[in-house]
């Protein structure tokens, strides 16, 4: 998936000021010249808050939209490209380090953790596996 | 003005309602038509020919109105529909279904042991020794099972419904935070960013429930022609496939909701941080209870915002 930075956006909303008024209203125009301003000074949460406020603009104004995704060159909603999206692939899972024993014989059954709060019972004396450090500590 | 009065109608049409509402209204009446048409045996000609009949603009408008009509309408209906079918398609069944969804809640409690077991064997084998076939059956294992419950007592008989409570399940155990409880307030301290990837991955569950219940109302159709229960099955499946990788989404970006943002909630309220992950079940549990019961947190002092 293409990722497309907050600053490249407005960069190439920037790119198209000559072409806002037959697209925009002019309240919009003098707005979006407003939040272009603040997030000039490059404050991230500015930069940020402007790009969401320019999204939501172009969301209303399809030709608008055309227009800054090709000074970008890409194709399709802008929005989209700022989504989250899983990884694709088959990843190594991480360490599973919890080892829960029974506390009656810590040798004779033991289980892996797989989450926490998961409840994990010795078959065959009916207790509640506790952490194998736990027992270490106590010995 | 008047070519102005459309262009905005139809801007504020398409952003209101988008193509992921108003699709599969479309296809679903579309698909009636056609049904329909199928069943009346006449050819495309007769159909034009007859509509062409209609040769003042009056008839073309009400027409129009009228389809637009019962497309916007059927498709708030749908959207009404859609957190009860959600409901339902989670498992939460009515009295009357109960006892069946505990009965299958068990079944699937038997095939994940199943599962767990085999990852038990796995997990010890060491992580150096395991072939390549193992180490993806553990990866695929260690993944799948994180998407059911934890606690078994809040195991569901179908899979969507294992998907979203694991979720809603996970403040509750890693740190002690009711969902139900929390899940508001941590909405109004998380960024607009946050607040949107959720909105957003909600918005797809909500369109895979819709296109299901559209898939499933598509059968209707089979009175007129066979093809629409094919039809049906198949947009129905893909739309349930659709709604379980949505879910598993919407899950993950719940948990990590949680997981980044749980500390500003608890400054929000001015109680004091866990010190340590241990000690997080034990705040999270007095956080809850403070915040809906307004118990729980007497002995506790407000933090000062101004010391960081």
């Amino acid at each position: 998936m293409i990722r497309i930075s907050d600053e490249q956006i407005l960069q190439a909303v920037e790119n198209t000021r000559s072409q806002w008024t037959a697209m925009l209203e002019d309240q919009e125009v003098n707005d979006l010249e407003q939040w272009l301003i603040q997030a000039a000074t490059g404050d991230p949460e500015a930069v940020r808050q402007t790009t969401n406020r320019v999204l939501e603009l172009l969301q209303k104004h399809p030709q608008a939209r055309v227009c800054v995704t090709s000074e970008l060159g890409i194709k399709g909603d802008l929005k989209s490209l700022r989504t989250y999206s899983p990884l694709a692939g088959e990843h190594a899972p991480p360490p599973a380090s919890v080892l829960m024993v029974c506390p009656k014989d810590p040798t004779h059954y033991r289980k892996r953790l797989h989450q926490k709060g998961q409840k994990l019972f010795c078959p065959e004396h009916g207790v509640p596996l506790v952490p194998a450090d736990s027992i270490e500590q106590e010995e | 003005m008047f070519t102005k009065f459309w262009d905005k109608l139809a801007e504020g049409l398409a952003g209101r309602w988008t193509v992921q509402t108003l699709g599969p209204a479309l296809a679903f009446w579309g698909g009636g038509i056609l049904a329909l048409v199928w069943h009346s045996g006449q050819s495309w000609q007769e159909i034009t020919d007859r509509l062409e009949t209609l040769d003042n603009t009056a008839s073309y408008i009400a027409l129009a109105v009228g389809g637009l009509l019962v497309l916007t309408t059927s498709s708030a209906v749908m959207t009404w529909l859609q957190l009860p079918a959600l409901r339902l398609l989670e498992g939460y069944w009515p009295w009357q279904f109960r006892k069946l969804g505990f009965r299958l809640a068990r079944h699937v409690e038997k095939r994940l042991q199943n599962k767990r077991d085999r990852w038990q064997q796995l997990a010890d084998i060491e992580r150096q020794e395991r072939t390549a076939e193992q180490q993806s059956e553990y990866a695929r294992l260690d993944a799948e099972l994180a998407y059911y419950p934890v606690d078994q007592r809040h195991l569901m008989p179908t899979k969507l419904g294992n998907i979203l409570r694991a979720a809603e399940e996970y403040p509750q155990m890693r740190y002690g935070l009711a969902m139900g409880v929390c899940w508001s307030r941590l909405w109004l301290v998380m960024s607009e960013g946050t607040q949107e990837a959720l909105t957003q991955a909600r918005q797809r569950l909500n369109s895979a429930v819709r296109l299901f219940v559209w898939g499933l109302l598509f059968a209707v159709w089979t009175a007129w022609a066979w093809w629409a229960l094919l039809a049906a099955v198949v947009v129905a499946l893909a739309a349930y496939w659709g709604m379980l990788q949505a879910a598993g989404i919407y899950g993950d970006l719940l948990r990590s909701a949680f997981d980044l943002h749980r500390f500003a909630l608890y400054e929000q309220v001015r109680l004091p941080l866990p010190s340590t992950p241990a000690d997080e079940e034990i705040t999270g549990g007095r956080l809850s209870e403070y915040l809906f019961r307004g118990t729980g947190s007497d002995s506790a002092q407000f933090t000062d915002p101004t010391q960081k």
